[in-house]
């Protein structure tokens, strides 16, 4: 580890407040703690929340996998596995399945979470209401009184205009039948794999200044309607590189004549399917 | 590394060893570490010493009047280092030395504590004064004196201006 | 001569970062057992359980309140130098509440259980206890629990369950628990449920 840097950066100072948030974060699942978000050295919306929560959880033994749309080698993922390889001087990994902590921008990795592994999500607006309420008094008001009729509104405006539930990603929860919670934007088609997993999920939010928290085997319920109950995105091919066919996959453009092909989005899962057929 | 806490007290006997310690960690604060290091070389009898608080780098919240007038207010904030550690007095208690440093070094704030719990006891106090303390302080003034001279003789004085002070 | 306190971590960042990870986990698996590894020269009447998670977590923004059996000078001392944590005669005002099983039970809902707005802002219960055992005694159930798990915490009498049961109506409102040994941790937060 490199003289000069704080293990993991932040000052330990920095990290005990952070902690304190995680723990009532963890024992109110759901709630958004606020807390003293400090400056990182990379601009809001690049994940400071994200860092500063895996910073303040991250030990010498842990080893770490970074994800950007599930993609373990796009530009934010591989810049934040190098300022922890650089910092912490901790050991990092592309593997879902062998990873202590994995930090996400966007996605939940395909390969099931296991027990004492912690997922770090990335989130840019932690407040699901603030389309809705602009006013910060409001919303803590609303969430008080679980006041959150708004979003049923919200939901039902999509089904009078396009005939169903169009909201694709961000896609509202229940949290232990409590708190409505933002899921940060991950697909909507990731949202069952949040409800009852057995990893630890930890959410920050840099710039808004929040963290909230989903323990281990809790309730997390999409919201939906009767009539119109929750559903996730299909595809009508399989990925175009590993044949999943229950995978998230990305649409990519691959000519200048609208050639387009599906692939996974989780780049470790299509990679080690491909492995597994050959 | 906001620490409200005095710790434990230099002696026992009022504020006149106070001022005599803040003077010595002042002293020592400031001296670079490389000669800290050497006069701890130079030491014949090396004592014992547990660490209380080992080194750790954080951070303290700098206020100041930027002009030089008005109330003071938040600069900023500066990194430092700080080390807490009982030295054995050899007489089978101990006391404690603290040191606070600027910047991240901190094998700089060992010394600093290490040198600070020495000139509490009489046999090293006077022998340090002499080979460390003073010579720092003078070293420390005349490099003051020489920049405070560099500036001053770089002053203007317009005719057509008036100084705001 | 002048009052020496005792050492903190022999490893701040890495003994506070491991201190910590026990609490999260125990927090996030309510009623199992994690080990605290981290052995600092806490003075004996706090233990090094207690004194592991206070450097871990205590600074100058958690106002403390010790019980009468915790509150001696050499912990005073000790707290103060290593954490600046101000100590509050007044039990409402911490954030942070210590005392043994077998103190003296303050009623729980006088200490701090946050507002509706910031539920956060509650205190939390670290209590210290001779011995914690799984599979045995308290069924639990809640988020973080599979199905059910089962803890036996040594000397914390039904008196105290129950009040803790009084205050389960008030959710999201409520008292987080840290039990601790001299090297072991398990938590409940005020979402478990607690059955005799």
């Amino acid at each position: 580890m490199p003289e000069g840097y704080n293990f993991a950066y932040l000052d330990e100072q920095t990290k005990r407040m952070i902690r304190r948030a995680l723990l009532k974060a963890v024992a109110i699942p759901g709630y958004q703690v606020p807390f003293a978000s400090r400056e990182m050295p990379l601009p809001y919306g690049w994940g400071t929340g994200g860092i500063q929560v895996t910073a303040s959880v991250i030990g010498p033994g842990d080893i770490l996998k970074v994800i950007d749309q599930g993609s373990d080698d796009t530009t934010n993922a591989v810049s934040i596995r190098r300022f922890f390889s650089k910092t912490a001087g901790v050991a990092t990994t592309e593997r879902t399945i062998d990873a202590t902590i994995i930090q996400t921008r966007h996605r939940i990795p395909e390969h099931p979470l296991h027990e004492g592994q912690i997922l770090v999500y990335q989130v840019p607006i932690p407040e699901p209401l603030r389309w809705m309420e602009p006013r910060e008094t409001e919303t803590r008001k609303m969430h008080a009184l679980a006041d959150y009729g708004v979003m049923h509104v919200k939901l039902y405006e999509d089904i009078a205009r396009f005939g169903c539930i169009a909201t694709s990603y961000n896609y509202p929860v229940l949290v232990h039948h409590r708190y409505v919670m933002a899921p940060s934007p991950i697909p909507k088609f990731d949202n069952p794999k949040m409800d009852r997993m057995p990893a630890l999920q930890l959410f920050g939010a840099g710039r808004e200044k929040r963290i909230y928290a989903v323990p281990p085997y809790t309730s997390v319920k999409s919201l939906d309607f009767e009539d119109y109950p929750f559903e996730i995105q299909r595809w009508d091919q399989p990925c175009a590189l590993c044949g999943a066919a229950d995978t998230y996959l990305d649409e990519v453009i691959t000519d200048d004549v609208g050639t387009r092909l599906y692939v996974c989005s989780d780049s470790d899962a299509c990679q080690e399917r491909q492995k597994g057929a050959a | 590394m906001r620490d409200g806490t005095n710790g434990p007290q230099a002696g026992s006997s009022g504020p006149s060893s106070n001022a005599a310690r803040a003077r010595w960690l002042a002293i020592l604060a400031q001296a670079p570490k490389q000669v800290l290091k050497e006069a701890w070389g130079r030491l014949e009898a090396k004592p014992d010493y547990r660490l209380i608080r080992a080194p750790e780098t954080g951070l303290a919240l700098v206020r100041g009047r930027i002009g030089g007038v008005g109330q003071r207010f938040n600069i900023g904030e500066m990194s430092l280092c700080r080390c807490s550690l009982a030295v054995d007095d050899g007489q089978g208690g101990e006391v404690a030395g603290h040191g606070y440093v600027a910047g991240c070094d901190q094998d700089h704030a060992l010394y600093v504590a290490l040198f600070d719990g020495l000139m509490q006891l009489p046999p090293h106090g006077a022998r340090l004064e002499s080979d460390l303390i003073a010579p720092q302080e003078k070293t420390q003034a005349d490099a003051k004196r020489q920049s405070v001279e560099t500036a001053q003789a770089s002053r203007v004085e317009f005719f057509t201006m008036v100084r705001g002070e | 001569m002048s009052f020496v306190p005792a050492a903190g971590f022999a490893d701040p960042v890495t003994d506070a970062n491991a201190s910590f990870r026990a609490v999260l986990n125990a927090m996030a698996h309510p009623g199992r057992l994690f080990s605290i590894t981290a052995q600092p020269p806490a003075p004996p009447v706090l233990g090094c359980g207690l004194g592991s998670i206070l450097l871990a977590l205590a600074d100058r923004d958690t106002p403390l309140w010790l019980s009468e059996t915790i509150a001696v000078p050499e912990v005073a001392g000790w707290i103060g130098f290593h954490t600046g944590a101000q100590l509050v005669g007044d039990h409402r005002m911490a954030s942070f509440v210590l005392f043994h099983a077998q103190d003296r039970l303050l009623p729980l809902d006088d200490f701090s259980l946050g507002s509706p707005e910031y539920p956060d802002r509650s205190a939390t219960l670290l209590i210290g206890v001779e011995r914690l055992q799984e599979g045995k005694g308290l069924t639990l159930s809640g988020p973080g629990i599979e199905s059910t798990n089962r803890l036996d915490i040594d000397g914390i009498g039904p008196e105290f369950w129950q009040a803790r049961a009084n205050l389960a109506p008030l959710y999201p409102l409520g008292l987080d628990l840290i039990f601790c040994t001299q090297n072991q941790v398990a938590a409940l937060p005020r979402t478990t449920v607690v059955e005799a």
